[in-house]
């Protein structure tokens, strides 16, 4: 089943495209990345439940700790200088690639309802995330437009994260994929003109009704009136992963208005401001 | 010196049920709700080993028992990388409160939480009991209200006299399956005789919970007559015939199998609680 089936702004959201001929060297990719790497940086810790760790392969600094990303002529790590097969594939892509890292998705993990490139310098002109997986879960998903989207080993994956998105790798065993963050380019667009989402890959998330949005958030109270808002927050952000929401945020405004109830308006007030860092203009 | 460079290694070497145990007193302690923490069973006895399950029971003050025992599974979820929902412990023995069990995934090995939820008026009789160890007591920790602890023990029963649903069911089977995969790895033989009969027991309930939920006969009464009307409970009970021929006490050929039977049962008997709970399954299966 091809893209055309699906909600245009899936498709347009997310894709991918099989690798043929790539095949050994994505086998030595994924030894490399499995043996070379040892301490991955914790990066981006507002945006996740702790977890989701890189490394960067291609940055500013040469140094793979920094893992800020930003749109700049990027030079190889000293990591990246010990992965010759991974240098290689990024090369044979042909891509404009800005940014290049490895990420470690721990079991248990969420990157929360989010978008990307929001970072100082980057914006303007058009850019794409690609997923290259090495190790997978059966349980992680790219949760965007109201969809699961399991990216499977065996191709290469296209997101544009402008879009509200989230990730999760709920019950292990860890995911590792090589992210690359690249420039629209004629390679790219060659790509994307044999893009497909197969139904294989994708489901449609429950709409939640409701009630159940009421049950939720009335759960979320009970677990802050015992005494447990750190779990309280992450009851509601993880309902983005289980159903299709409302609208964008409405965990972020949930939370807040529960502290407000509450009367936190300190948290209250940190929460909306939450939600315009990692969800802009959404 | 030698001491020292000893008592590194132990700490090197620590069990990972420790670090569960940390976790999760942290978790609760913080909560003005919890009276009491206790460690029971193996860890208390000091009989533990790498395989053991960690037994908590967490004495909650009556007024916030039913709110606390809500939302214990969302608490652990949110905690801990929990694989299935929190199943319903009908094992422990009944101490005034309720239990449930939570197959959690740590550091890529799949632990039992067993988190046993008592009114704080109960805990120092659970203790006495069960030769439990407390290890979190709050100064505040008083008599309670007699018709706040009534009101609390009612809660508890109308949760442990709640029927079972498909996913409860499904939750049980896997947690079950965890059970007797530690049996067999202890070469506990009776006890992994015991667990498996209440596996084949808790496939029985899954058929008759998804496809005749409301007969009369209780357990494996009529099970012919009541599932054998239609090609769908025909085929639950060939399921069930492939798993009772199975060996009573199972051995590591014989877990794999009664897996397979089973999730080919609830592709039957409960497909949407199997569709739902399929990832944290595949995971499970993953570690068991």
């Amino acid at each position: 089943m091809a893209n055309q089936l699906l909600a245009p702004s899936i498709g347009s959201q997310v894709g991918c495209f099989g690798h043929p001929g790539l095949d050994p060297l994505i086998e030595r990719v994924r030894h490399e990345a499995l043996t070379v790497p040892t301490a991955y940086a914790t990066g981006y810790g507002e945006y996740q439940s702790g977890g989701w760790d890189t490394l960067s392969l291609l940055n500013h600094s040469g140094d793979p700790r920094d893992v800020t990303i930003g749109d700049v002529d990027p030079v190889p790590t000293t990591l990246l200088r010990e992965m010759p097969a991974t240098a290689e594939l990024i090369r044979t892509l042909g891509l404009q690639v800005w940014w290049a890292r490895l990420a470690l998705m721990k079991p248990g993990t969420f990157l929360w309802e989010h978008r990307d490139y929001t970072e100082p310098g980057v914006s303007g002109t058009e850019r794409h995330r690609i997923h290259v997986p090495l190790v997978t879960s059966g349980s992680a998903f790219l949760i965007t437009g109201g969809h699961a989207v399991h990216m499977g080993d065996g191709r290469i994956w296209r997101l544009n994260p402008v879009h509200v998105h989230g990730a999760c790798n709920m019950a292990g065993p860890a995911r590792l994929h090589l992210i690359l963050d690249c420039h629209d380019s004629r390679e790219l667009e060659r790509l994307r003109s044999v893009e497909e989402l197969p139904g294989e890959y994708i489901r449609a998330l429950p709409e939640a009704t409701p009630e159940e949005l009421d049950r939720y958030v009335r759960e979320a109270g009970r677990l802050t009136r015992l005494g447990f808002a750190q779990q309280a927050e992450r009851h509601l952000l993880r309902v983005y992963f289980s159903h299709a929401l409302p609208y964008a945020g409405w965990a972020y405004d949930m939370i807040a208005d529960i502290y407000a109830s509450q009367g936190d308006a300190e948290s209250a007030a940190h929460w909306r401001a939450r939600k315009t860092r990692t969800l802009g203009g959404a | 010196m030698t001491a020292d460079m000893l008592a590194e290694i132990a700490e090197a070497n620590r069990p990972e049920q420790f670090t569960i145990m940390d976790t999760a007193t942290g978790l609760l302690s913080a909560s003005p709700a919890v009276s009491h923490l206790m460690v029971r069973g193996s860890f208390a006895d000091g009989t533990s080993d790498r395989l053991s399950d960690i037994d908590l029971v967490v004495g909650v003050r009556e007024p916030d028992y039913p709110d606390f025992t809500a939302s214990q599974d969302a608490l652990i979820r949110a905690a801990f990388c929990q694989m299935l929902p929190g199943w319903l412990d009908t094992i422990v023995p009944p101490f005034g409160g309720a239990g449930w069990v939570h197959l959690i995934q740590h550091q890529g090995t799949l632990y039992q939480l067993d988190l046993y939820v008592a009114p704080s008026g109960r805990i120092h009789e659970i203790q006495a009991r069960t030769r439990g160890r407390i290890i979190y007591t709050t100064p505040q920790a008083g008599e309670p209200d007699a018709s706040d602890a009534e009101r609390a023990e009612s809660f508890a029963r109308s949760m442990l006299d709640a029927q079972p649903t498909a996913a409860s069911l499904i939750t049980e089977l896997l947690v079950l399956a965890h059970m007797i995969h530690k049996r067999l790895a202890r070469g506990q033989r009776f006890m992994a005789y015991k667990e498996a009969y209440q596996f084949t027991d808790a496939a029985r309930g899954l058929a008759r919970t998804g496809l005749a939920p409301r007969t009369e006969y209780l357990r494996w009464y009529h099970l012919e007559e009541t599932l054998g009307e239609t090609p769908l409970g025909k085929e639950c009970l060939a399921l069930l015939r492939e798993l009772t021929d199975l060996p009573a006490v199972p051995d590591g050929t014989t877990l794999p199998r009664m897996l397979d039977i089973v999730l080919r049962l609830a592709a039957l008997a409960g497909p949407d609680a199997l569709t739902e709970l399929q990832p944290g399954i595949d995971a499970c299966l993953s570690l068991i």
